[in-house]
């Protein structure tokens, strides 16, 4: 803008001759240009973008149309270029002064774009920083490479080689570790399961040692042996001391062969790892053992399948009735009998309902979540932590092949009923993947659940609170996502249910209502052999929701409590979601309740904000009177 | 990877888009229309590919004829409401073509004749709030859009009133400083609700409309200096009828220069 530049260029010119004392007038000059000065201090921009002309401006010609006093002002212009003029400095007063409109005008105008910004978002830091553990991790890693070096005894140049060598093949490891630790994890989870793929044969079949001695053969290749062995000796000591592990192998014992691994395969489940993590060797120069350890390979050995089921083998099976039930963009929930299934598409290249489709990892790590969460049900025997709180996730199928008819028919009849939101299944190719989640059917949403009595209220906060508490003892389990739409509830004739914590087993009163807490999308787990979690840090977004609005709060009171660092074990997230819930009932459920009632409740959240995790929530005397005392085993 | 975030926000963008496809009877629409605001101002500026996809079945939504000429005025100020917030976030590119943009533009100029009901005015003011934050004018001007500037210019001073929260004030005030500055040239047409808010008669009359008139001329003094004699002259009042801020910019005397330059100093 024209008046934004003489605006400019007023401010630049003057300056120099302020601290003159030649006339009175510098006085109030001086005072104006501070004033100009502190209004143009400048202040965060909430919006940042704004419309610009398009076309640039056609330069005006009004020369003919000035009235005839426009020539006074073209002598002050030009002594602005020579201060030294005394003869001018008359002038330059009134140009001054007409400069100064324009930049008047600018002061009025900038307060205005500030107030008028109020529903703009304040501009955040874009891109992601470098975590420091990542990096001690690292230089920690290198420090081992290099002690190790230190311990090589070998010539010059061959120490060279073996740098070289050594850093080419790094890079795999992690990932491949990573998976094939899964991988182990879900062995344990499925003691029982069948031979399904070739590398539970490499690893089952037993096989003496003698062949595996009898098969090294050090003949005319010796120095190009000796020269591998190097190399995945080194990894190997890499790998143990990444996992603190002390056992010492032979070297002679690193030969790739399949036979030497059958020798190590009869023994303990800590062989199978060592054998597994040998085989990880080998992976990196054989396409075919590649397959065996790639996500879609676990998903499926988890899973217990050896090969992708189709849709028809599950749902075309007689006289079952399907009805769909919900959606989602995770995709479809249909019910068949008493069980709901959930059927999620993943590992295709196009977006599903608008979103990208999940990977096998990201399913991979769900289906041991549930898994995991399963153990509380007590079906692998004695536990000293057990509740049924949380949904039960019967079997889990991975399908490939078309969308089944009877399964269409029942997206349409839902379609005509609500207006489905989700791309029509039918448009699924033929090769497209899913994986199929068989869940009890636990019931509506808190959301949409009516509860009718305060009974009902607290049996509701009860089970919740004791089902976080089984699952923070037995796994350092947080759920960091329980908003209402994430807890089933529904009505039962039982009476009590039963609660084990810490060896402790209790009876809580229902008064008629089971819940289930389902979504472990955000939760962190300690399964025993990993932590799994999700890096919230990376969803800056999360954080960003409407002020005041409790679902937003309490994701921003979990980065605070956690610092950032979602890897660590924080109980207190569990307490959060609490009070969120306490909110919840207080503001957004209308159920028969009188003050006390609702003074109760308050008192409670005031409590819970003591508690640093479910379990000390549970010993809250707001739940005493659920709690059958009749049963000997309280020790409460 | 998408986050969890977004990934919210652009399902419950897909669905609400839908849904308007859909539906046509006033009371299922307002509240439909009143979830989509509210979803379209929490989302930031500059948004991420999958937001934007999302943003497809609203934004076809609103710009249908169905909506965008619906017969229920409630129901229109909605839809331009949302069509602003959309604006917002796709700044500084128009979410929609130079035709349909100029259709916008008459709306939103009609819209503000809204601004003389003493209630039902809100969406009035969030359409007047996000044209003005995102100086969504300068497409107009692109457009040459001049006779719907003349109509904001008549609306905002023939309907500003006491009882206006002050960010609206505010708004109505940068938004015609804003046409004033941006445009090429300066018509008569456009001078002349100005001149009339500041006519001395008018001061007694409509005191919040002298205010703001002679807020924006002072504003735009040194643009306006080539135009305004002409303006007063073909107006037909002598020049001592209007405001002195007037006399001032056109005699351009040197008394004149040190008022204005004493007005400069009261800043």
């Amino acid at each position: 803008m024209s008046s934004n530049s003489g605006a400019v260029k007023g401010r630049e010119f003057p300056l120099p001759r302020c601290p003159c004392p030649s006339s009175n007038s510098n006085a109030p000059s001086l005072d104006l240009w501070s004033q100009i000065v502190a209004a143009e201090t400048p202040r965060p921009e909430r919006i940042d973008v704004v419309y610009r002309r398009r076309h640039p401006r056609n330069p005006q010609n009004h020369a003919n149309s000035k009235p005839p006093d426009s020539a006074i002002p073209r002598p002050p212009r030009q002594s602005l270029a020579d201060p030294n003029k005394r003869v001018s400095w008359n002038r330059s007063l009134s140009t001054r002064g007409r400069t100064s409109i324009a930049v008047g005008a600018f002061m009025v105008y900038q307060p205005q774009l500030k107030k008028d910004k109020r529903k703009g978002k304040p501009a955040l830091p874009k891109g992601k920083v470098v975590q420091p553990p990542n990096v001690d991790k690292e230089r920690i890693y290198f420090q081992e490479v290099d002690a190790y070096e230190l311990l090589e005894e070998s010539p010059s140049p061959k120490k060279s080689t073996w740098t070289i060598g050594n850093m080419t093949q790094q890079e795999p490891i992690p990932a491949v570790c990573s998976r094939l630790e899964k991988w182990l994890h879900s062995r344990r989870l499925n003691p029982f399961c069948g031979p399904s793929s070739t590398l539970s044969k490499i690893l089952d079949t037993p096989s003496t040692r003698l062949e595996t001695i009898r098969d090294i053969d050090f003949g005319a290749s010796d120095l190009k042996t000796l020269e591998r062995t190097d190399r995945s000796n080194s990894l190997l000591h890499t790998i143990k001391t990444e996992e603190k592990e002390t056992s010492i192998e032979n070297g002679s014992h690193l030969q790739t062969n399949e036979k030497m691994l059958f020798a190590q395969s009869g023994e303990g489940c800590e062989d199978i790892e060592a054998g597994v993590k040998k085989l990880s060797l080998v992976s990196t120069s054989s396409s075919i053992d590649d397959d065996h350890i790639n996500p879609f390979s676990v998903l499926l050995s988890i899973c217990g399948q050896s090969a992708p089921s189709v849709l028809q083998d599950i749902f075309s099976s007689g006289s079952e009735t399907i009805v769909k039930v919900g959606e989602g963009t995770y995709g479809e929930a249909f019910k068949i009998n008493n069980y709901v299934c959930k059927i999620v598409p993943f590992d295709g290249e196009f977006r599903v309902n608008g979103e990208v489709q999940k990977r096998s990892e990201e399913l991979l790590e769900e289906v041991l979540l549930c898994k995991t969460l399963n153990q509380l049900r007590g079906k692998d025997g004695d536990s000293d932590n057990l509740c049924s709180a949380f949904i039960d996730c019967i079997e889990f199928r991975v399908c490939q092949g078309p969308y089944d008819a009877s399964l269409i028919q029942a997206w349409e009849d839902w379609d005509l009923e609500h207006g489905s939101e989700n791309d029509h299944p039918k448009e699924f190719p033929d090769k497209q993947c899913y994986v199929v989640f068989v869940q009890e059917h636990g019931g509506k949403d808190l959301e949409s659940f009516a509860l009718l009595n305060f009974d009902e209220a607290r049996a509701l906060l009860v089970q919740v609170t004791a089902g976080l508490a089984v699952a923070e003892s037995a796994f350092e389990f947080e759920h960091r996502d329980l908003h209402w739409g994430n807890i089933l509830v529904g009505r039962s004739d039982s009476e009590t249910l039963q609660f084990t914590l810490d060896g402790k087993t209790m009876l809580v009163k229902t008064h008629g209502l089971i819940i289930s807490i389902i979504d472990f999308t955000l939760s962190r787990i300690n399964t025993g052999d990993s932590i799994l979690y999700l890096d919230l840090s990376s969803d800056p977004d999360l954080f960003k929701g409407p002020k005041g609005d409790k679902q937003s709060e309490t994701y921003r009171r979990m980065k605070e409590v956690t610092e950032d660092w979602w890897e660590g074990s924080c109980p207190k997230t569990n307490v959060l979601w609490l009070i969120y819930l306490v909110d919840i009932l207080l503001m957004k459920k209308s159920f028969e309740r009188t003050t006390k009632h609702e003074r109760d409740l308050r008192s409670l959240k005031k409590r819970l904000d003591k508690y640093d995790s479910a379990k000390e929530a549970i010993l809250d005397p707001f739940f005493t009177d659920l709690f059958v005392e009749s049963d000997p085993n309280l020790t409460i | 990877m998408m986050n969890a975030s977004e990934r919210n926000a652009t399902t419950k963008l897909r669905r609400v888009g839908k849904k308007l496809l859909k539906k046509s009877s006033v009371h299922k629409l307002l509240p439909l229309l009143q979830k989509l605001e509210s979803l379209l101002s929490s989302l930031e500026q500059e948004p991420t590919e999958p937001i934007q996809e999302s943003l497809v079945p609203s934004k076809k939504a609103l710009i249908s004829d169905k909506l965008l000429r619906h017969t229920d005025e409630d129901v229109k100020l909605s839809v331009l409401s949302c069509i602003t917030e959309i604006t917002r976030i796709t700044a500084p590119d128009a979410p929609y073509d130079d035709e349909q943009m100029k259709e916008i533009f008459k709306l939103i100029a009609a819209s503000f004749e809204k601004l003389s009901h003493i209630s039902g005015h809100e969406k009035a003011l969030d359409i007047l709030d996000n044209v003005d934050k995102v100086k969504l004018c300068m497409v107009m001007l692109d457009l040459e859009c001049n006779d719907l500037a003349i109509e904001m210019f008549k609306h905002f001073l023939r309907f500003i009133r006491s009882n206006h929260p002050r960010n609206a004030i505010h708004s109505m005030e940068s938004i015609m400083t804003l046409i004033l500055q941006e445009s090429d040239d300066i018509s008569p047409d456009l001078l002349r609700p100005l001149l009339d808010s500041v006519w001395n008669e008018n001061k007694a009359l409509s005191p919040m409309s002298w205010i703001l008139g002679e807020k924006v001329i002072r504003n735009c003094a040194v643009k306006l200096k080539p135009y305004l004699m002409k303006a007063v002259e073909s107006s037909g009042r002598a020049l001592n009828e209007y405001a002195d801020i007037v006399t001032d910019i056109c005699q351009n005397k040197s008394e004149s220069v040190n008022v204005i330059f004493q007005m400069v100093l009261n800043f």
